[in-house]
């Protein structure tokens, strides 16, 4: 599915984050974002995704522009995975009847069935409030297998290992290289590093697109 | 308004809630008039007949059964009640565009809002029904004492409209008095706060003895302000205290006059001493109710932008 | 309990002058009861007598005895709330200075907030809000006093008023206030969780929009408000039975002490005058009953704070190493010298 952003702008306020931005991502492909923190990369993404209304310019996603049909046709994965405060299971499905074996592939492409198979309650652990009761590896596993079982043809990645350390990070992103095979990838970061992945770099400073 | 719009959704249940309040305060009514004719009787040597005896068992197992309902009654309405309100607001948050729910988190708002809504929802729970219980009895009551000797119930709760008017001058006075207390308990809480969350600041750079310093001076003024608001309360509200027996010996004064010249019997008075809650009771009581009610509406009108009573078309709610 | 308390009157130096201003304070309302039922007695008598001289005399005189009550009450109550404000504030000023000399070991050893609420909450239970102690007082001497009047009126109108009044205040606190307990901690998890929902839709918004999971979270909601709902009316159905139970022990025991008495009354062995006194001793020992006992319930649920505050004033003190290791602290002449060496 390809993602068509043409002349958009956006403000804080009186704050501008994004002027004039335009890219065309075409089906399958991966696109990285670079740049510094609150240059408005997550901006962007939120744009794309639906969770913020396009006032200025354009956003199509398959040549769907309004934000609903964007949502739909999203799946992402943020630097803090927010967890509801209910069972693994609820919060891979949220809510929707998803069949066990949906379920059971999502689990094992995100890395978590041999912690899951560990657990007493297994998928039907309660993760606490705010997820309190996993650690962030596992939070970050859980919100890519809801990714991965939502089978939305379009990612978006807003620093998703930033916050792990190295080693919890490496299942991270095995969990994330299922996650985006065959997918429209787009990704955000402020270290080169974890764009190596993506087939375009791409640099957003002073809230406009550049080519690295 | 949203109070309204809840009491519309709830109709029904309002309905027999405030019926059940009237059927109440009749069966206590009805009480107190078979107790009129006991105390007449005994009062006269008389010993009580079976007719009486009946009458008043039955009237004490009516008095239970009808508290039970109202009470269980009435909680249910406000439970309800409550439940469509925290509904109607999850609904308003549901339904909240990501770019203002994302701006709620960041601020104190969310918690602002939830404070004003359990502070209504306890409201609905502890005063609401309360407060139209206490109305209804109130009209009732004053109505059939009206009824029974209109001279007496006028002259024993005129003063009683003086007290309030006291007591709405007295809660302002210590009202004003006690925001003096208030403001400088604030200030030394802010000490003690400062003193837990930088413990390891106020160790590091030796600063406990400046904070305590501060601590005790905004200790000594709290005390201060706060024996000075006491002093003030005490004052008024002995007075107060002193003021809610006038209407005690006013009912003696005129109605004992009354039943030793026979236009009262000893019954009847006896009655009216017993309902006199009913009526300057509830009167005293106003004041405080209707502050209540004030900060309730209040609290009510910022909420309702908040809250959708309407469900969404196809969204799952097994109530709505 | 009593050892907590005492332990916390010790702290502040002023045991003597505490117990004395509670001495003064505790006849108020038993005073209040002779002299209401006095009231009744004496204006049934002379209504009774077809009196009216005698029945406005009693008026001015329970005028003036209410003056004169009031009065005391308030000269009382000025003196004692100035008094353990003055304690509240030696507590507030020792527990901070206390918690100021701890060692950062034994802050953090405790949850966060615990000495937030120590001196922000828990110091104002000992003494001045609210004033569980002397109501407890008042009311013991409200209840002895009732009871020793009516034993001497007579032993039998004591004994029909303890026949009704033992039963319903074992009623009151076995089948009502014990289980209410447990049943408004029930509620207030109820409440917590239906609160936390709530928090949901706005900590997981962005989840919640892009994997379409309102409805989900509706569902969520919807049921914790229905187990809040379902919580709340297992409290309220017991309130239902104690206000059923209220008439049924309370107007039981008025109408059956009226048909003894009104025996007595036609024999000619009491007036109507001292069976209304009668009734208003009766209440006093009820109402006093109801007082006690709440305020035993406060006072119990006061002490788990009054025995935090105990606990952290007797603490040890931990060397710490702040102690050890702290910066001295930059006197003038430092202050030069260090000046000197940076020029």
């Amino acid at each position: 599915m390809s993602i068509h952003i043409n002349n958009l702008s956006f403000s804080y306020g009186n704050k501008t984050v994004l002027k004039d931005v335009s890219l065309m991502v075409a089906d399958g492909e991966s696109i990285g974002i670079i740049g510094v923190s609150g240059g408005g990369k997550s901006t962007l993404l939120k744009l794309i995704s639906g969770l913020y209304e396009v006032t200025n310019g354009f956003i199509s996603i398959n040549r769907h522009s309004s934000s609903e049909n964007r949502r739909k046709s999203v799946a992402m994965v943020m630097q803090n995975a927010m967890l509801f405060p209910a069972s693994i299971r609820d919060n891979i499905t949220c809510g929707h009847a998803i069949s066990d074996e949906i379920l059971s592939y999502a689990c094992k492409a995100a890395q978590l069935t041999d912690w899951i198979d560990s657990l007493s309650s297994g998928i039907d652990t309660f993760v606490g409030e705010r997820g309190g009761q996993v650690s962030g590896g596992q939070a970050q596993r859980i919100a890519i297998a809801r990714a991965i079982a939502k089978d939305a043809p379009v990612i978006l990645l807003d620093e998703p290992t930033s916050a792990l350390d190295g080693e919890t990070s490496a299942a991270v992103m095995t969990a994330l290289s299922n996650l985006t095979k065959g997918k429209t990838v787009l990704q955000v970061s402020h270290r080169p590093e974890s764009l190596a992945a993506c087939s375009r770099i791409l640099r957003l400073e002073g809230g406009q697109l550049y080519v690295t | 308004m949203l109070l309204e719009k809840l009491i519309k959704k709830h109709n029904w249940l309002v309905r027999c809630s405030i019926g059940m309040c009237g059927i109440t305060t009749v069966v206590t009514l009805w009480w107190n008039s078979i107790l009129s004719s006991i105390i007449t009787n005994v009062s006269d040597g008389k010993q009580l007949s079976v007719k009486n005896l009946l009458a008043s068992l039955a009237a004490i197992i009516l008095t239970s059964v009808s508290a039970y309902a109202k009470t269980l009654l009435c909680s249910y309405t406000c439970e309800q009640m409550g439940h469509s309100l925290r509904m109607g607001y999850a609904r308003y948050l549901s339904c909240l565009p990501f770019s203002q729910a994302e701006h709620l988190s960041r601020g104190e708002q969310f918690s602002k809002l939830q404070n004003e809504l359990s502070d209504i929802l306890n409201y609905f729970n502890s005063s609401l029904f309360p407060l139209v219980d206490d109305a209804i009895r109130f009209l009732i009551t004053l109505f059939w004492l009206l009824k029974r000797n209109a001279w007496l119930t006028i002259l024993s709760n005129l003063p009683v409209f003086f007290i309030v008017l006291y007591i709405i001058w007295s809660s302002k006075v210590i009202g004003s008095a006690t925001k003096g207390s208030q403001i400088a308990k604030g200030t030394m809480n802010q000490y003690a706060d400062s003193l837990i969350s930088l413990f390891p600041i106020i160790r590091l750079y030796d600063a406990s003895k400046m904070l305590l310093n501060g601590y005790n001076t905004a200790c000594k003024e709290w005390e201060e302000k706060t024996s000075k608001a006491e002093k003030v309360r005490a004052r008024l509200m002995s007075l107060s205290g002193l003021l809610t027996s006038i209407p005690l010996m006013l009912l003696f004064l005129i109605g004992g006059r009354q039943v030793i010249n026979g236009v009262i019997t000893i019954g009847t008075l006896y009655v009216f001493l017993n309902l006199s809650g009913n009526v300057s009771g509830i009167m005293m009581n106003m004041p405080g109710h209707i502050a209540a009610f004030r900060q309730f509406l209040a609290n009510i009108q910022r909420i309702s932008p908040n809250v959708m009573l309407k469900k969404k078309e196809g969204a799952y709610e097994h109530t709505y | 309990m009593l050892h907590e308390m005492k332990t916390m009157i010790k702290i502040t130096g002023k045991a003597t002058s505490f117990l004395l201003l509670l001495l003064l304070r505790c006849p108020f309302d038993a005073v209040r009861t002779v002299v209401t039922a006095l009231f009744l007695q004496y204006s049934f008598e002379a209504i009774a007598q077809s009196n009216t001289n005698q029945l406005f005399i009693i008026c001015i005189a329970y005028g003036i005895a209410n003056v004169l009550l009031f009065l005391y009450n308030g000269t009382i109550w000025i003196r004692y709330a100035a008094f353990v404000t003055r304690m509240e504030s030696i507590l507030r000023i020792k527990l901070a200075k206390k918690i100021a000399s701890l060692s950062y070991e034994q802050i953090e050893a405790r949850p966060e907030g615990d000495f937030a609420t120590l001196l922000n909450t828990d110091v104002q239970l000992p003494f001045s809000r609210p004033l569980h102690l002397p109501h407890a007082l008042c009311a013991i001497v409200n209840i002895s006093a009732s009871a020793v009047i009516l034993w001497l009126m007579n032993p039998k109108v004591l004994g029909l008023v303890l026949l009704f009044a033992i039963p319903h205040i074992l009623f009151t606190q076995f089948l009502m206030a014990r289980p209410m307990a447990d049943l408004k901690k029930e509620s207030l998890k109820a409440n917590a969780l239906n609160t936390g929902e709530l928090g949901t839709f706005i900590t997981c918004a962005d989840t919640a929009a892009i994997y379409d999971a309102q409805d989900y979270l509706m569902k969520r909601f919807e049921d914790s408000s229905l187990k809040l709902v379902k919580a709340n009316m297992k409290i309220q159905r017991r309130q239902a039975a104690n206000n059923a139970i209220l008439p049924l022990f309370g107007l039981g025991g008025y109408v059956t002490l009226l048909i003894v008495c009104g025996t007595w009354i036609a024999n000619g062995s009491t007036t109507f005058g001292e069976l209304t006194a009668a009734f208003q001793y009766r209440g006093g020992v009820i109402a006093g009953s109801c007082m006690l006992i709440n305020c035993i319930l406060s006072i119990r649920s006061s002490m788990a704070g009054i025995k935090r505050i105990n606990q952290v004033l007797e603490e040890s003190q931990v060397p710490h190493q702040a102690q050890t290791t702290s910066i001295p602290i930059l006197k003038k002449h430092n202050v030069h010298k260090i000046r000197k060496i940076g020029g």
